[in-house]
């Protein structure tokens, strides 16, 4: 709308720009990064739910822990990490003017997202097979503190799982933005904030990994 | 104040992001091999897993998500969310503690008294 | 409404999608400000009614002992619904959404919010999140009967229909979160040049620490319902106690949003009574950075002291005596504002118009609030007011009392500027002792209902309470009559009051400095900010400008 950016002058007669509010570019950045926030506070307080039940039942936690698939959540770590490596990676071509090298590193992250979904796929399939998924009779009959641990399990997992696919959803909208040239190498924040989303998503793996798959 | 609005834009640099990556493997390769070398009680290998969490958060945060390159607002803005998060998490852990365990304050004294 | 010398943002407008010819799509579609803030007025104000309505309902059942006429379980629907529509519909949106949405961008002298879209949006879904909670009432066993509280393990076992009530509340939620996060945004990058944080109104300052609080607080409380959800349906069981779960926990993770929630209700209130006091007593406002920091330092410690509900719950003594101590603690900024407040008015040749009486009733009616606030936050006090009509009486003194008449102070104040009309002065005064009086007769007698041993959520009580019940009940006819003589004095304003001119108050911030009602995009010239908000010398405004047309075009 104003193409020039609109100039006021004070008393001693220094320029000041106006923020345009239709193209604010840390504005737009800032309004993300409060979203993080509050998905942080989300995730804050699964963990919170996490360290409660921990607490009361910690030898509990120990022996299930043991019994999840830690070759299945490691090799999904890594996944993750190289995901992550390559939706910045994607943000560094556009930036560089690359924006074929950007699709193909967003695509590059669409894939790897999906296989983590997959192996997600198998290793829930696998716990629903022996009758371990919350409000299960099996689960029920092994006692309460197995309750909470899967409890936690499903539900933290399951939540991270939706965010992963929002995120894929995320990155097939930018690419069709990349295509309609409304994500361009100077009007980037767009991306910009998918890939700040993609480090929430592996960010909050971080904690999963370990505190679910590593504490026995 | 700041004549062109969009100023802050800091270069990225696919180097850095590499850097990062590596640095995040080995941490990685660290909270594998840790359950496998060192077999210790829940505490301890609480306190470690975490520790390496915090440090990957760290990395990721500040590079990845240009926290460190980004003015300082942002900073101050995560610094404070997480103030209000730890505080609540003290709070919790106050209550958890004192009312799972048997050494509540004032029971104690109510007991003494 | 072509009555005004300029085009206002009633005759012009952005919309989302192109250009409609219909007058109703250009309103739902619109993503100018000040049209989404009536937007939410309108929708806000009519469950406002209804949720009276539903209160009135309840006065009459308690009109007299014996059930007369609804049932015992209808009972519990009906606060259960009042509840909800009073907190998530009405007052939570309340004065950010509507108000503050008009406001927020004139008094800093924006064009718009920072992201004009999202605003809609989170207007639609408000309003999606409002036709779930109104649609429940007609799937299954009809609407939650929980409480607005929706208490673990009750709400996973009750039969009537709490998840859409939970969906609801979620959704509400969400619309909530993304007002905050507009707010904080466009505070932090919209200000007029030279407006630095202490050069902002006092009301904007109240709307930054609500929108912190909407960010951070709000997500907490979602995911707990999505958890008592979860629970429902897949039984997850993390506050069921025969699985090993805790129901304390839900109560620890509703309070740690809601009792922030309160505070998240108050503050724009009191930003309101900061804009109106140095307007009507016409000199600067006394201590402003005391009150600008105190409303953060009150968004801070409210974080702190969720606990005082929770003093019956089973949590640890250590705890209680801590939350009790940080409870007095949120006295402290309080007090600063009402000392500041009071200060500015010492000596002042007050005005005293229809916002002037609203807000210096207001204060009478949130003293007594906000003081048996303190004796609640007392734990061995609380032991026996907990679950009184004590409580009762004291969150009506402070919601209603408190929050509601201080946005009904903003209505009267900021009406000329949002219509570009003047209602009646005598019928607003008049209107404001209806409901004044009201009022207090019809919930002072709760407080000793309330510490004789009243307790809350029955549909029924013992004979002795019956001559409390009978007072309030008049007095809540008395109320409800005051509101509506309240809104048709205001609708009367709108239709057929005199112009108004842009600042009929002789006010100082910079929504006074553009012709009424403001038009698209608000301002022609932004100005400098080098001034604080509220400058008078011997009772006239410092600065006056005139903001509406662009500098260069003045003359034309
Ligand atoms: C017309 C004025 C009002 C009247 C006559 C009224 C009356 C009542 C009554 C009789 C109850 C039930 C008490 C019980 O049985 O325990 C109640 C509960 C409640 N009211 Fe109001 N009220 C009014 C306005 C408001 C306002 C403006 C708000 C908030 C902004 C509000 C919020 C609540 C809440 C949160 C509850 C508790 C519901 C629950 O127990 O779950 N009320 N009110
Ligand atoms: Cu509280």
């Amino acid at each position: 709308m104003h193409n020039q950016p609109e100039i006021i002058y004070d008393k001693q007669g220094n320029a000041h720009v106006i923020v345009d509010y239709n193209d604010d570019y840390i504005g737009a950045k800032l309004g993300f990064w409060l979203f993080l926030f509050t998905e942080m506070m989300i995730f804050g307080s699964m963990f919170l739910i996490y360290a409660f039940y921990m607490f009361q039942f910690s030898d509990t936690f120990v022996q299930y822990s043991a019994t999840l698939n830690v070759k299945m959540g490691g090799t999904n770590t890594f996944i993750l990490l190289v995901s992550a490596l390559t939706m910045g990676l994607s943000l560094v071509r556009l930036r560089q003017g690359n924006v074929e090298g950007a699709k193909k590193f967003i695509w590059a992250t669409i894939v790897l997202a999906l296989i983590f979904l997959s192996i997600k796929y198998f290793e829930w399939s696998a716990e629903i097979h022996h009758g371990i998924y919350p409000g299960s009779p099996t689960l029920k009959s092994m006692g309460d503190g197995a309750v909470m641990f899967f409890g936690l399990y499903f539900v933290i997992t399951g939540l991270h799982g939706i965010h992963i696919i929002l995120g894929i959803g995320a990155m097939i909208w930018v690419l069709g933005l990349v295509r309609k040239g409304k994500i361009t190498p100077t009007k980037f924040v767009v991306l910009e904030n998918t890939a700040l989303y993609w480090d929430l998503v592996h960010l909050v793996w971080v904690f999963v990994f370990p505190l679910f798959y590593l504490i026995h | 104040m700041e004549l062109h609005q969009n100023e802050a834009l800091h270069p990225i640099k696919a180097s850095t992001y590499v850097t990062v990556f590596a640095l995040l493997i080995s941490l990685t390769v660290l909270t594998l091999v840790q359950p496998l070398v060192l077999k210790l009680a829940l505490a301890s290998t609480l306190s470690i897993q975490l520790g390496i969490a915090f440090m990957k958060a760290f990395l990721i945060v500040a590079y990845y998500m240009h926290i460190k390159s980004n003015t300082p607002l942002f900073r101050v803005l995560i610094y404070g969310s997480l103030a209000i998060l730890g505080v609540i998490y003290i709070i919790m852990a106050i209550d958890t503690y004192y009312r799972y365990t048997p050494n509540d304050l004032f029971q104690l004294l109510q007991k003494e008294g | 409404m072509n009555t005004f010398s300029h085009t206002s943002f009633y005759d012009k407008t952005h919309t989302v999608f192109g250009h409609h010819n219909s007058k109703i799509l250009q309103w739902i579609f619109s993503i100018d400000h000040k049209r989404i803030s009536l937007l939410y007025l309108f929708v806000m104000m009519g469950f406002f009614l209804v949720a009276v309505c539903l209160a009135l309902s309840m006065r009459l059942e308690l009109f007299s002992p014996g059930q007369d006429i609804m049932s015992p379980e209808r009972y519990n629907q009906v606060f259960t619904l009042h509840g909800v529509i009073m907190i998530f519909l009405f007052i939570v949106p309340g004065i950010p959404a509507a108000l503050g949405n008009f406001l927020l961008p004139l008094q800093i002298g924006a064009r718009d919010v920072s992201f004009p879209r999202l605003n809609l949006l989170s207007w639609w879904v408000y309003v999606a999140g409002a036709l779930l909670a109104i649609s429940s009432l007609f799937v299954g066993d009809g609407f939650a009967d929980t409480g607005w509280t929706f208490y673990a393990p009750y709400s996973i076992k009750t039969g009537t229909n709490v998840v859409w009530a939970l969906g609801a509340a979620f959704i509400l939620g969400l619309a909530s979160i993304l007002t905050g996060i507009n707010f904080v945004v466009t505070i932090h990058r919209l200000r007029a040049p030279g407006m630095t944080f202490f050069k902002m109104p006092l009301f904007v300052w109240g709307l930054y620490s609500t929108a912190w609080i909407q960010i951070l607080a709000t997500p907490i409380v979602g995911i707990s319902l999505v958890m008592v959800i979860f629970e429902r349906v897949f039984g997850v069981g993390f506050f069921d106690p025969t699985k090993g779960g805790d129901p304390v926990l839900f109560e620890h993770m509703f309070w740690i949003y809601s009792h922030p929630a309160v505070y998240l209700m108050i503050l724009p209130a009191f930003g309101i009574a900061s804009e109106i006091i140095p307007t009507f007593c016409r000199k600067p406002i006394f201590g402003y950075h005391s009150i600008a920091v105190s409303s953060a330092m009150i968004a801070g410690i409210g974080y702190l002291v969720w606990g005082h509900h929770m003093f019956t719950s089973g949590i640890s003594e250590t705890i209680k005596l801590i939350f009790s101590v940080l409870t007095f603690f949120v006295a402290i900024p309080t007090g600063v504002k009402f000392f500041d407040w009071i200060a500015t008015m010492y000596k002042a040749s007050i005005e005293f118009k229809a916002p002037m009486i609203w807000a210096v009733g207001t204060f009478v009616t949130f003293i007594i609030g906000g003081l048996t606030g303190l004796i609640l936050g007392t734990v061995g006090v609380d032991v026996y007011f907990h679950d009184t009509y004590f409580v009762v009486a004291h969150f009506h003194y402070t919601m209603l009392g408190g929050v509601a008449f201080l946005m009904f102070a903003g209505f009267h104040y900021w009406f000329p500027k949002i219509t570009g009309r003047m209602y009646s002065e005598k019928h607003a005064k008049y209107a404001f002792f209806t409901v004044f009086v009201g009022f207090n007769l019809l919930w002072f007698p709760m407080f000793l209902a309330g510490a004789f041993g009243m307790p809350r959520r029955y549909f029924d009580y013992l004979p002795e309470f019956e001559i409390y019940h009978k007072f309030s009940g008049i007095g809540a006819l008395i109320f409800a009559t005051g509101i509506i003589y309240m809104l048709i004095t205001l609708y009367r304003g709108w239709r057929y009051g005199e112009l108004a001119g842009p600042n009929p108050w002789n006010a100082t911030t910079l929504e006074w400095q553009i012709p009424s009602p403001p038009q698209l995009e608000n301002f022609g010239t932004i100005p400098y900010v080098d001034f604080q908000p509220y400058e008078y010398i011997n009772g006239e405004p410092v600065h006056k400008m005139d903001l509406g047309v662009k500098e260069g075009n003045k003359d034309a």
